[in-house]
């Protein structure tokens, strides 16, 4: 079930961690991660008070995190200027949101620990059928649009010139993120979950020539980092998510002395 | 056609950069903007391709399509993208319904980059081109969208003189076909081909060809202080 899992996130990640790192929008893709504590908190709250399949905690991260990623995508189209502010800001009221119905919600804190730094060894089947329905729908819309994500990751001015409904195209791309971040969380947890997306694919774009094939190369280093991370966590018997996000660190940074090398 | 009549800006909190300035481009013409740093020369491309309104003024425009040569340096080099996919995604007009080109825009994007030269270094990552080759991409990128009206941002600085004699010979053949707008501080090897000069140094100045004392640019700042009178 964790290789699946594994699996899974990694399609996600290496597809749009390519997007976050050509687009520079990390920092954006951070504070959704974060934000998104806030919906897992609300649903450990309802469920705790009314239990239901409509308030599965990775009900609320993605409800969470897709008002994120389109509250921050309006205050960067029409108030770019205010916008680290607002990334910022949502990063902390997503945050705090989850904490104070966290700690309304006796003996919940454990599963909040969980989505915070991960656990991918946890996931259940459902969860696995809802990483399959998030990375079906990501791989859709990422081939519908590929050709215009790259229009408008490259050089906005062009795509405009070129009639290219840019604000669109980014709310789309953000709220892809968004499903991406929900992905994620079960592999790396919230806080580490920058890591996993976006290192392996700014180490496919040193040594890729095409966006195609930074997708691919993300996908197979997203893969391999998951693969030794489950394997040294196991044999020292450390946090995996930490572990995952270490091993994807290493290789940056390996790659960075290398290429500097060179 | 384009037109502008007494146009004002200023940046938020910023002195004017233009007060009642105007600005005729007839179609298929060769018109180079000159000027110093500073001077709005950037400024006025942003307000032509309508990405800053004028706080004053009237902008009129008949031209359906802009395609836009940004200056080299601010081509992010680093950005994972192969010369023929840059060409590609200036056709996106022509993008079809489930995200990809049919043959007949394949085959416009084939010619287009054989016309400049660059079909046999299509899968290069653009970082990986020389200054010539990039400024000719960047050509081709701005062409695929079929423009009426081509501004170019200083497209020949810094690039050996024989790939400057490769745009030139692009841009000859193409002023017979629409309208290119040039922003350049190479004034001797563009002189012959250019119907019109402009000077931008916080206003638009129409500067005659036959005015100029010298076909340089000093010529031109030397003739844009003898009509103030020589106090700037």
């Amino acid at each position: 079930m964790a290789t699946v899992a594994s699996l899974l996130s990694s399609i996600a990640s290496g597809i749009m961690g390519t997007y976050v790192v050509i687009k520079r929008i990390v920092f954006i893709a951070g504070s959704i991660s974060h934000a998104l504590l806030g919906g897992i908190g609300v649903c450990i709250y309802l469920y705790s008070k009314h239990p239901s399949p409509l308030f599965y905690p990775l009900n609320g991260a993605l409800v969470f995190s897709l008002l994120a990623a389109l509250v921050i995508g309006w205050v960067y189209l029409k108030h770019k200027d205010r916008e680290d502010t607002a990334i910022a800001a949502i990063w902390t009221i997503g945050m705090a949101t989850g904490i104070i119905f966290a700690s309304m919600t006796p003996g919940y804190n454990v599963e909040l620990m969980n989505y915070l730094f991960g656990n991918i060894l946890w996931a259940s089947m459902r969860e696995i059928k809802l990483l399959i329905c998030l990375d079906v729908i990501l791989l859709l819309a990422v081939f519908r649009y590929r050709y215009l994500f790259l229009a408008i990751s490259y050089n906005e001015k062009q795509a405009r010139l070129n009639k290219v409904p840019v604000d669109r195209l980014y709310l789309i791309l953000l709220a892809l993120v968004a499903i991406t971040v929900v992905i994620l969380i079960q592999a790396v947890g919230a806080i580490l979950l920058i890591a996993f997306l976006c290192l392996p694919s700014a180490v496919a774009g040193k040594c890729t020539k095409s966006i195609h094939q930074m997708m691919a190369a993300g996908v197979g280093f997203c893969s391999l980092f998951s693969f030794i991370g489950i394997l040294l966590s196991a044999t020292w018997n450390i946090p995996l998510g930490a572990t995952i996000a270490l091993v994807c660190s290493s290789f940056y940074f390996i790659l960075l002395l290398w290429k500097k090398e060179a | 056609m384009l037109q502008i009549e007494n146009l004002d800006f200023h940046y938020p909190g910023s002195e004017p950069i233009f007060l009642d300035a105007s600005l005729k481009l007839k179609s298929k013409t060769f018109s180079i903007i000159i000027g110093p740093n500073g001077g709005g020369k950037t400024t006025l491309l942003n307000i032509i391709m309508g990405f800053l309104k004028p706080v004053k003024g009237k902008l009129q425009s008949e031209f359906n399509q802009i395609g836009y040569v940004p200056q080299a340096h601010r081509i992010d080099l680093e950005f994972p993208i192969r010369l023929i996919d840059h060409v590609r995604i200036g056709c996106i007009q022509r993008l079809t319904w489930w995200g990809g080109f049919d043959q007949e825009t394949e085959s416009f994007v084939k010619k287009l980059l054989e016309k400049l030269d660059l079909w046999s270094i299509r899968d290069l990552r653009l970082g990986e081109l020389s200054g010539g080759q990039l400024q000719r991409a960047q050509i081709a990128h701005a062409l695929a969208s079929n423009p009426d009206l081509l501004i170019l941002d200083e497209p020949t600085s810094n690039i050996d003189p024989k790939a400057k004699k490769q745009i030139m010979d692009i841009l000859h053949k193409l002023k017979k076909e629409i309208t290119i707008l040039m922003v350049t501080h190479d004034l001797e090897t563009l002189l012959p081909e250019t119907d019109q000069v402009l000077l931008v140094s916080n206003g638009i100045e129409i500067v005659e060809k036959s005015t100029l004392c010298k076909h340089t640019a000093m010529g031109l700042y030397e003739h844009r202080l003898s009509t103030l009178g020589g106090n700037s």
